[in-house]
């Protein structure tokens, strides 16, 4: 059977290891949405690309205790988010320490056409 | 009925791929909820936020969004319909779901489209049981160590 589009949301994260406890949100978010049926992309800029980092995403707790950020990494892609990481220019990454949810390395300009095309843009 | 210590009312009809339980109501439309076997995968629900009330909801996609204790799943619908009612009281008390599965704790009520074309898909009594039991087996459920499969779900 032909489903309706689904509302396509972009998250923009920009929070990173600075501070901690904001950056488990944006996955939990998208996971809720991706469950409501929304077609969810999160898109990694800023400081919210040291994510990206394997060590960073097994050690980073947003709550002491909690659960490592990996796990709300995978959560969301469980769910059907799709994983963008902005490609900084000047900024080189080893691609063997990424996190292997990693979809895709994006250009600022394909950014600037989500915004324009996606019903909903969030920054966390 | 009970399959694996999971209790299973024989009066409902079943959805094991979406561990959901259904009861036809005499208007016509169909009361929804989670059964045993879904409780025991999911473990202590913390949330259950199902779409706006009027929404149409086509089969297979979500009408709600179960939170839990290490994630969040989409509660899909076995069947495409308008979304009648939610069960208020679970915005207050999802753990009612846990509690009383087949009771307090239902879901949602769907009014189903084209019901008669697909009713017999959701089967009742030994069918259902032998659906559940094949569901609990493609999942590689333990009943003995439900609990902790619960924990480590998704």
């Amino acid at each position: 059977m032909e489903h309706p589009p689904s509302q396509r949301v972009l998250i923009l994260v920009t929070s990173g290891p600075s501070i901690p406890a904001r950056c488990a949100a944006p996955f939990h978010i998208a996971t809720l949405l991706a469950c409501m049926d929304a077609e969810v992309t999160l898109y990694l800029t800023g400081e919210g690309v040291q994510l990206a980092r394997r060590e960073v995403a097994e050690s980073l707790r947003a709550a002491e205790g909690g659960e490592p950020l990996q796990h709300f990494i995978r959560n969301a892609k469980q769910a059907g988010a799709r994983l963008l990481m902005c490609r900084q220019p000047g900024v080189q990454f080893d691609p063997a320490t990424l996190i292997a949810e990693l979809d895709e390395i994006s250009s600022g300009g394909e950014l600037a056409q989500m915004i324009l095309e996606y019903e909903r843009v969030l920054t966390l | 009925m009970n399959v694996h210590g999971l209790e299973f009312p024989d009066s409902l009809r079943y959805a094991p791929e979406h561990s959901l339980w259904l009861r036809e109501e005499a208007d016509g439309s169909l009361t929804v909820g989670l059964t045993a076997y879904g409780c025991a995968l999911y473990g202590q629900i913390f949330a259950f936020t199902p779409k706006r009330v009027g929404a149409r909801i086509e089969r297979e996609r979500s009408f709600g969004v179960v939170e839990f204790a290490k994630a969040a799943s989409s509660a899909r619908s076995p069947v495409s319909g308008e979304l009648q009612a939610v069960n208020e009281a679970l915005l207050k008390r999802p753990a009612l779901i846990n509690q009383d599965c087949y009771g307090e704790g239902w879901m949602v009520r769907l009014q189903p489209e084209n019901w008669a074309a697909v009713r017999d898909e959701f089967p009742l009594g030994e069918t259902a049981a032998a659906a559940i039991a094949e569901r609990m087996r493609l999942d590689n459920f333990d009943p003995a160590n439900a609990h902790v499969q619960a924990l480590q779900w998704k």
